[in-house]
């Protein structure tokens, strides 16, 4: 079966006053149908840029420097402008992190929604006849009134007409999800959606999600710096640091048994309710300056197994079993 | 170096950084700074030197000549010269004192009262806040320009007047700005720092806030010179501010209005000395505008 | 409906203390007058007499808080007394001169919101390209510019080689429409242009604000068309912030009119309050004074319902 998604050799800059960012530098990894893959990294790693380059959505003085993505096969960075606007809500949509802002905070939410599944039945519309609100198209108001019921906001035909700030933040998160899934999207990226909710709620956008994805056969990119979230919702995992694929593999093998000596050190900084007395050990030293990365092993520095060869190059991807790491000691056998 | 200190150098360094990369502040810059030279000239030529200087290199701008009235620019006088055959160019450079000395002025008037009425409104909130507020509501129900005619009225013309009459207009402005981002100073933590250590209020006020609201005042104030460069032209345009024989742009452009179709020179360059002088202003506040404000710090995309 | 009703009664409320400090304020202009205003209007040769008629006539023989309730509540029933120089009804004159600035501060307001809204959202759309280096080179001069040397220049451009123009004077388009509109165009234009020209910064800088907002990522990552969100989206949001600057800009465009109508001969309450302050008219200014605070606080009470209405950001009666 052809991969959902297929990212290759993936490298995102963007030109700054003081020098190049390297955010991507060398991505690789699939999504199969249907299949939820998390994407882990700190803040900084390069994890939300990825997200941005897959649906080719990189703005100056950001660009995709080299790699593909291919969607169904086919490159998104050869799509022509309308074929990308399709693919974009139409094919892959995107959730986003602090929804209360990623809607306008002027329209109502229904409104949103619909314009959204109008461009994608009717296709765009002249901004007056917009304005004159002539585009209106009853089948996909009904349509969006139903799938605000089918993530669950109670009275949705009311909820239609509200604006954004008068839902609270759990309710903005459902329709964003509602958003999302509204032209029956084959993938779903989910950038950090869950961050600023409290827990109660982001259990309930979690099932949410696992549900509806699962009805629908839709598969999911679920860009998250929490391995918990992970641990409960993903099937695989991709761990990146500093712009690098660090290690790929199933969820419960990654977790458990950590091949790349970073996602053991991810793991071990976060504090866990099943060993209390266990000491929480935090990543010393810091993310490498962006500007001036180090030529070998990005975590070298940092590495607490780190030896003379992680200096001169970056690590390739080596198999091990069912999962991808980039580090020496996978070579090497010897972990 | 304690922590505002640094804060406060670093602003400087960013507003100079600014203003020597980029050539439109750069543009600004020069401008502001001749008009400033420009006044300090012809103050010291005109009540020290008596007009030496600028009788040897152009003409006393104070000297009628009957037998020269209005003729139009010339080698001899590159302005023109009026209605009493006084040169327009020596004129217009004597001009600029008065647009700065009634600018500088009245923005330094309504900056240090403003400033204060803003600061102390929003460090004591609730009743203080309240009055002080309702106060700047009613100035600000008149347009500045007409408060300033109003006062003009019963407080008769010359520099004080017009200085004190544009000041009070403009107090609102300084007043608001200033209260907003003292608002936000205020719950910072090394303000709240200074108030459990149990430093005097005043001490709170002036070391602790005050610097940290420089920023936007320095913005206001510069924009404020600019307007306030226009009302006083304006006002002596209508034969409210300053009174001649003095010479400003305002008068002279009044002068020139009779002579609209026979001499358009006269007309022009003192207009003319406003625009640039005003556009220099305008200049210098965006830069220093976009290399404060943390949010377009990257470009000039507010200019 | 009732939230509007209790929104509206709020600012109602907020009105009447800043009308009675405007009031205050007015009040005051007579009483700043250095020494005594009767004898500061009448002149040092003017006999005792004369000037003690003058001091009963303006109440100035009663104490100073009498005098301010009178003039409240003569004020508050339109009544200003009466020109010291004309011996007309202040009111009556400020109701025959009121349409001529009426006329020119809404054509300026007029011309200033026609030009600044395409030049303010295309300099935003095509930022860093051509026409956002010509719409901010022209803002900067316009705001540059004082209005009265622009009626100057105006004048010496248009008016003067043609005779389409009047350089001198004002016809009510209620009179004469065609004569209405060619004699208001060039006073219009030189009190507008300022306005135009700040409106225009402020529209092109809201729309580049706008245009990094949230909701266009969102709808970019959609596929909704760019000129939906661009026009339909941002515009709107940033629009509505620079209503109530319009509002404000009323104030400045009635002050800019004092000015403007020195230049083309206007006789409008500009003119008229230059004349009462040559001749000391301290009954005309203050009904001048005291009209414009109240059509200014009126207008932004208006404008700021307004906003209320069509911005659903702002919640009624609460914090905006």
């Amino acid at each position: 079966m052809m991969s959902v998604l297929q990212v290759d050799g993936l490298h995102t800059y963007f030109d700054t006053e003081n020098g190049i960012v390297r955010a991507v530098e060398g991505v690789d990894f699939s999504i199969e149908p249907g299949e939820i893959v998390g994407l882990v990294g700190e803040s900084g790693s390069g994890k939300s840029v990825t997200a941005s380059s897959i649906m080719n959505l990189v703005e100056r003085p950001g660009r995709i420097a080299e790699g593909t993505v291919r969607y169904d096969g086919q490159d998104v960075f050869d799509l022509s402008k309308s074929e990308l606007q399709d693919l974009r809500g139409g094919e892959i949509s995107m959730v986003f992190q602090d929804p209360m802002n990623a809607f306008n905070p002027t329209q109502t939410v229904g409104r949103q929604l619909h314009d959204v599944l109008r461009t994608h039945r009717n296709g765009a519309v002249h901004p007056v006849k917009r304005i004159l609100g002539l585009d209106h198209d009853e089948d996909c108001k009904e349509a969006v009134v139903e799938m605000l019921d089918a993530v669950g906001i109670p009275n949705p035909e009311a909820r239609y007409s509200d604006y954004p700030h008068e839902f609270s933040g759990g309710m903005i998160q459902r329709a964003m999800v509602g958003m999302a899934l509204l032209c029956d999207p084959k993938l779903v990226l989910a950038d950090e959606p869950t961050t600023g909710l409290d827990v109660s709620i982001e259990r309930q956008i979690l099932e949410l999600f696992n549900d509806l994805v699962e009805e629908l056969n839709t598969a999911v990119l679920w860009i998250t710096h929490d391995l918990s979230v992970v641990a409960k919702l993903c099937d695989r995992v991709v761990v990146m640091y500093a712009g690098k694929v660090m290690e790929v593999g199933p969820t419960d093998v990654v977790l458990s048994d950590p091949a790349n000596p970073y996602t053991e050190a991810l793991l071990d900084s976060i504090p866990r309710y099943d060993r209390p007395d266990e000491e929480i050990r935090v990543i010393e030293g810091d993310v490498p300056d962006p500007l001036n990365r180090p030529d070998g092993c990005r975590f070298a520095d940092r590495c607490p197994k780190v030896h003379e060869r992680c200096h001169d190059a970056h690590p390739p991807q080596y198999e091990l079993g069912d999962r991808e790491v980039a580090c020496y000691l996978a070579e090497e056998g010897t972990k | 170096m304690s922590e505002q200190e640094r804060s406060y150098t670093n602003v400087k360094w960013r507003v100079y950084r600014r203003v020597r990369s980029d050539t439109i502040a750069k543009i600004g810059a020069v401008v502001v700074i001749i008009s400033l030279l420009l006044a300090v000239f012809s103050i010291v030529d005109d009540f020290l030197l008596n007009g030496l200087i600028i009788e040897t290199l152009l003409h006393d701008p104070y000297q009628l000549n009957p037998d020269n009235r209005l003729a139009p620019p010339s080698l001899s006088h590159p302005f023109g010269t009026d209605e009493q055959g006084r040169d327009i160019l020596a004129r217009v450079i004597y001009g600029t004192r008065t647009s700065i000395v009634v600018g500088v002025g009245s923005v330094l008037f309504a900056a240090i009262v403003g400033v204060s009425l803003g600061i102390i409104t929003a460090y004591y909130g609730g009743l203080v806040d309240d009055v002080g507020m309702r106060a700047m509501d009613v100035l600000l129900a008149f347009p500045a320009i007409l408060l300033a005619i109003a006062l003009l009225a019963s407080l008769g013309r010359g520099f004080t007047s017009i200085i004190l009459a544009l000041g009070i207009a403009y107090i609102p402005s300084f007043a608001r700005v200033t209260r907003s981002k003292a608002l936000s100073v205020k719950s910072d933590e090394y303000v709240t720092a200074a108030e459990v250590i149990g430093y005097p209020t005043r001490d709170v006020l002036i070391d602790e806030i005050l610097p940290n609201c420089f920023t936007p005042i320095i913005v206001q104030a510069t924009f404020t010179l600019a307007v306030a460069i226009i009302a006083e032209a304006g006002l002596s345009f209508l034969g409210l501010g300053i009174e001649p024989p003095t010479p400003t742009w305002g008068i002279m452009l009044a002068g020139a209005q009779q002579y609209i179709t026979s001499a358009w020179w006269y007309s022009l360059f003192p207009g003319l000395a406003i625009m640039l002088t005003v556009l220099g202003y305008n200049l210098l506040g965006d830069s220093i505008r976009d290399a404060l404000d943390p949010q377009t710090g990257d470009g000039e995309r507010r200019l | 409906m009732i939230r509007l009703v209790r929104y509206l009664f709020g600012r109602l409320l907020w009105a009447v203390p800043v009308l009675l400090g405007a009031s205050v304020v007015t009040f005051m202009i007579m009483q700043l007058t250095p020494g005594d205003p009767a004898r500061f209007i009448l002149g040092q040769r003017a006999s005792e007499g004369a000037v003690m008629e003058l001091r009963r006539e303006l109440g100035l023989h009663q104490p100073i808080y009498a005098q301010y309730v009178e003039f409240v509540v003569d004020a508050a029933q339109g009544d200003f007394g009466q020109s010291l120089q004309t011996r007309e009804d202040v009111m009556g004159m400020l109701l025959q001169r009121l349409p001529y600035t009426a006329q020119l501060s809404l054509a300026g307001l007029l011309i200033a919101v026609v030009v600044s809204f395409p030049v303010g959202v295309i300099g935003a759309v095509q930022e860093g390209k051509f026409a956002d280096h010509v719409s901010r080179v022209g803002a900067l001069l316009g705001i540059s510019t004082p209005n009265f040397w622009l009626g100057l220049l105006l004048i010496l451009v248009f008016a003067v080689p043609s005779e389409g123009f009047p350089i001198f004077g004002m016809t009510l388009v209620t009179e004469d429409p065609i004569d209405g509109i060619t004699s208001t165009l060039l006073p219009a234009i030189a009190l507008g242009t300022a306005q135009a020209a700040l409106l225009t910064r402020l529209l092109r800088g809201g729309m580049l604000d706008e245009l990094q907002e949230g909701y266009v990522r969102t709808a970019r990552a959609y596929g909704i068309d760019e000129r939906e969100t661009t026009y339909v989206y941002a515009l709107k949001n940033a629009v509505l912030p620079t209503i109530t600057v319009i509002g404000l800009q009323l104030g400045a465009l009635l002050g800019g009119a004092v000015i403007v109508e020195q230049v083309f001969g206007i006789p409008g309450i500009g003119r008229m309050a230059i004349q009462a302050i040559f001749n000391k008219d301290f009954p005309v200014i203050q009904g001048i004074t005291m009209l414009v605070a109240v059509a200014f606080v009126a207008v932004n009470l208006l404008v700021d319902v307004l906003c209320a209405q069509l911005d659903p950001r702002i919640i009624l009666g609460g914090e905006k």
